[in-house]
């Protein structure tokens, strides 16, 4: 009886490795929507022969906890087969439509990927009736050889607040053969084993019974009623014949006839309670009690190295839920991932345990630097409050850096191209200097001329004076005609002076149109109608009339000019350059006169 | 002039002894005499962007992150449409936090905007110029002909001092002067010329920055990337 009491009690809390053989893997999960801040139970089932772990792949925006794993063992005609049921908490940090990729286990095929919501805010399910008070266990009728009990502590919680099942297996008989235990399927429950214990003797009903216990902390996940299916127990008691008592006889010979019984308990449920609004910003979600502290390896260091600084949060509640403390806003240090870890404990009937989360620090600025107080928040049932927790602050002395220090290395950046393989990225070659011609060096030194960059513009300037100067001409022809009659009449001038002798009419007619042309464009006349006459009067009228001499000499040299004009035989050569001087002289003279 | 101008480009000497000694220190991987050597070609011949990058490759192998940055941008500078420059410069760029192109503009079009450098576009701006200039006062010597005859030449003169002299102004506003880079390995910005004033930040070394202004020992920079300013050691920055 004793041996198979102990049986139980192994198969209960041991984890046995099953022989290699067919495996088939199934996943649910405890709900398809959920609002924001709520968790979900993933739960993944392993059955077959065979020994192995799923592969949980990552959810982008999604916190995933292990929470446990319970198993099912039986051996059939020496066969091992179990079934392992591994639980995992997931936590959205946000929003949307999340999807858990199919989970592979090594020999069976994968599950189907499962689609979950996060929405808006949901209000919580509505109660169920309040059970009056905590279910006695269920004890069935009579005086049977075996039975099975399972009992709540309490049948309403908290989210995430522990409750305590206890599975107890009642027999008062000696068992045949190691019995197989089915633990009970729980819904909208975590659960935590807190190991086989309470082994003894009790009398029921006038009957002697010996039994055997296993505790597991259950936490809520979610507000609204939690499910607990039956657990089983499948023993092979020892045949009754009739008339036969509990002695060694019955014994001997109801070993030859086992009888295999299935045994299992009643259905629980669980009330799970929202928790109180007003839950602070640093609140990680736990029901229980809790403690930080952190340390770091040192407290002197030169900025840009590295420091590991622990954080450690124990106490009683579901631990392995607990995330990362918020780390402190220190804008000259810097935090990098290192590794958590997870060592549970059993305190009295309450699950507990440590959670430490070690990170890297690497401080980025010299002097004096503090590492504040990390907090954690958490609601103490007792007190029926948040409650912050909070480890002590860390004082730092950071030296100045080392400036032979030499940054991370940047790894290969572009994609390779087909057929070449990047194995590390660096820098090219040397390139040997003014081997190539280098067309921008010229344009460069255009680029650097300086002043000579006026040179366009002056030229420029320059035709646009030549223009306006031009234009000023065009738009007076008067004034143009008078500022051309000298050049006119030297050019008749010279052409005179270089006639033969034998055109000696021809040089007198020039001379004639030297000076009466240089009149007429000086006073705006035709040059073929001007008398002397009309020119004097002319001159005479201007505002500052040009000096008698002046005039005395033009009337001379004209009056001469038409007597040769008439004249038999017109005149010598010499006395032709004799007029072409005076005319040359009177038209300058007159040029100065007739500025004005 | 520019056939002048052409001809002692084209008369640069080759590869010498310095640089074959410079070179042979680099290869037998002594880059702190290959960095001297390089550095002394480099004082001789500014204008030479392969000088600079071959200082830039000695100083990174030697260990000197900031000051190679500062060789390579010289390098840049000079010879923008060199790959193996832009590849070099843009690597140690990556080392402090850093890309060539800036964000958010495509690494074809920053290296088409590019392609041309400061001094390149100030030499073809100031050809456009005299071009235009030219052209329009003959036109205004010669007759209706000639006006005629010029006038598409000397839109088209016109359009191109627009066109280079925009795109020297934008370059300039993407490179301008007063730049430097950090060749501390962590330079401390504080909020004040002093040892008194608080960090508010640090740069890494390679980190390109302008500078805005100086006091005493210490410049007041600018990061181009954060959009933020303080002031470290003058030590810390060496200016482009």
């Amino acid at each position: 009886m004793k041996a198979a009491l102990l049986a139980v009690c192994a198969a209960f809390s041991a984890a046995a490795p099953a022989a290699a053989a067919d495996l088939s893997v199934s996943a649910t999960l405890s709900a398809r929507s959920a609002a924001p801040g709520d968790q979900l139970v993933l739960s993944v089932s392993i059955s077959g022969s065979g020994s192995a772990a799923p592969k949980l792949p990552l959810i982008p925006d999604v916190e995933i906890y292990e929470s446990g794993k319970s198993q099912s063992l039986s051996i059939i005609n020496g066969r091992v087969s179990s079934s392992v049921l591994y639980t995992y908490i997931l936590a959205p940090r946000k929003a949307g439509r999340f999807v858990v990729p199919p989970i592979e286990v090594p020999g069976a095929a994968p599950t189907e990927p499962i689609e979950f919501s996060v929405g808006a805010a949901q209000s919580p399910p509505p109660a169920a009736p309040q059970a009056e008070a905590p279910a006695p266990a269920p004890r069935p009728a009579g005086a049977p050889d075996a039975f099975v009990t399972a009992a709540l502590d309490k049948n309403r919680a908290l989210v995430n607040e522990q409750v305590t099942l206890v599975v107890r297996f009642h027999t008062a008989v000696s068992l045949l053969g190691a019995p197989q235990y089915d633990a009970p399927k729980l819904t909208g429950l975590l659960s935590e084993n807190l190991g086989a214990e309470g082994q003894g003797t009790t009398v029921i009903g006038g009957r002697t019974y010996h039994f055997s216990e296993v505790k597991s902390a259950l936490f809520p996940v979610q507000a609204g009623r939690a499910a607990i299916s039956p657990a089983i127990v499948t023993v092979q008691l020892p045949r009754r014949v009739g008339g036969m008592g509990d002695d060694f006889f019955d014994r001997f010979f109801g070993m030859a006839a086992p009888e295999s019984r299935r045994l299992q308990t009643e259905p629980l449920s669980l009330q799970a309670d929202p928790l109180p609004s007003g839950a602070p910003e640093d609140f990680c979600g736990i029901v229980g009690s809790l403690t930080v502290a952190s340390a770091v390896d040192r407290a002197r260091l030169r900025a840009g190295e590295a420091l590991n600084l622990t954080v450690t949060v124990s106490g009683v509640g579901n631990i392995k839920s607990l995330p990362e403390p918020k780390r402190p806003d220190l804008p000259s240090v810097r935090f990098f991932d290192s590794e958590n870890s997870v060592k549970l404990e059993r305190l009295g009937d309450k699950m507990g345990g440590a959670k430490t989360f070690k990170m890297v620090v690497v401080p980025r600025v010299s002097g004096p630097l503090e590492i504040p107080p990390l907090t954690v928040s958490y609601y103490d049932p007792a007190k029926r409050a948040y409650v912050r927790a909070q480890s002590k602050p860390i004082r730092l002395d950071i030296l100045p850096g080392d400036p032979n220090a030499a940054p991370p290395v940047a790894g290969p950046g572009a994609e390779p191209a087909p057929g070449v393989t990047a194995v590390a990225a660096d820098i090219r070659y040397l390139k040997a200097p003014g081997g190539r011609f280098a067309p921008g060096d010229a344009l460069a030194a255009f680029g650097t001329l300086g002043p000579w960059h006026a040179l366009p513009a002056a030229f420029l300037l320059a035709a646009l004076l030549i223009d306006l100067r031009r234009r000023s001409h065009a738009a007076d022809p008067r004034g143009r005609r008078a500022r051309a009659a000298r050049a006119a009449a030297e050019r008749r001038l010279q052409l005179a002076e270089a006639q033969p002798a034998e055109e000696r009419a021809r040089a007198v007619a020039l001379l004639g149109e030297a000076l009466t042309g240089y009149f007429a464009d000086k006073l705006h006349q035709p040059a073929a109608g001007l008398t002397l006459k009309a020119a004097l009067l002319r001159l005479q009228d201007r505002k500052t009339p040009p000096p008698a001499a002046e005039l005395a000499r033009l009337r001379s040299i004209w009056d001469e000019l038409d007597l040769l004009r008439y004249a038999p035989g017109g005149a010598g050569q010499a006395e032709v350059k004799r007029l072409a001087g005076e005319i040359r002289a009177l038209t300058l003279a007159f040029d100065k006169e007739l500025r004005s | 002039m520019i056939i002048a101008l052409l001809s002692a480009a084209l008369a640069l000497p080759a590869a010498s002894a310095p640089y074959d000694d410079a070179k042979a220190a680099y290869d037998a991987g002594n880059f702190e005499r290959a960095s001297s050597a390089f550095a002394a070609l480099v004082a001789q011949r500014p204008g030479d962007a392969a000088l600079h990058y071959d200082l830039g490759n000695a100083l990174l192998k030697a260990g000197r992150l900031g000051r190679a940055s500062a060789s390579y941008q010289r390098a840049f500078d000079l010879d923008p449409r060199d790959g193996d420059g832009r590849h070099n410069l843009d690597f140690v760029l990556k080392r402090s936090g850093e890309e060539l192109a800036p964000p958010g503009i495509p690494g074809p079009a920053f290296a088409a905007f590019t392609a041309l450098s400061s001094r390149e576009l100030s030499g073809l701006h100031w050809l456009a110029a005299w071009a235009t200039l030219i052209l329009a006062g003959l036109a205004l010597l010669g007759d209706a002909r000639r006006r005629d005859a010029l006038r598409d030449w000397l839109l088209g003169a016109a359009a191109a001092w627009l066109l280079f002299g925009l795109w020297w102004a934008g370059l300039r506003a993407a490179l301008p002067p007063g730049r430097g880079v950090i060749i501390a390995s962590r330079a401390e910005l504080r909020n004040g010329p002093g040892d008194k004033f608080t960090v508010g930040y640090t740069a890494p070394e390679g980190r390109r920055v302008r500078v805005l202004s100086e006091s005493g020992a210490w410049l007041e920079v600018g990061l181009l990337k954060e959009g933020v300013k303080g002031w470290t050691l003058s030590s810390s920055v060496e200016k482009l």
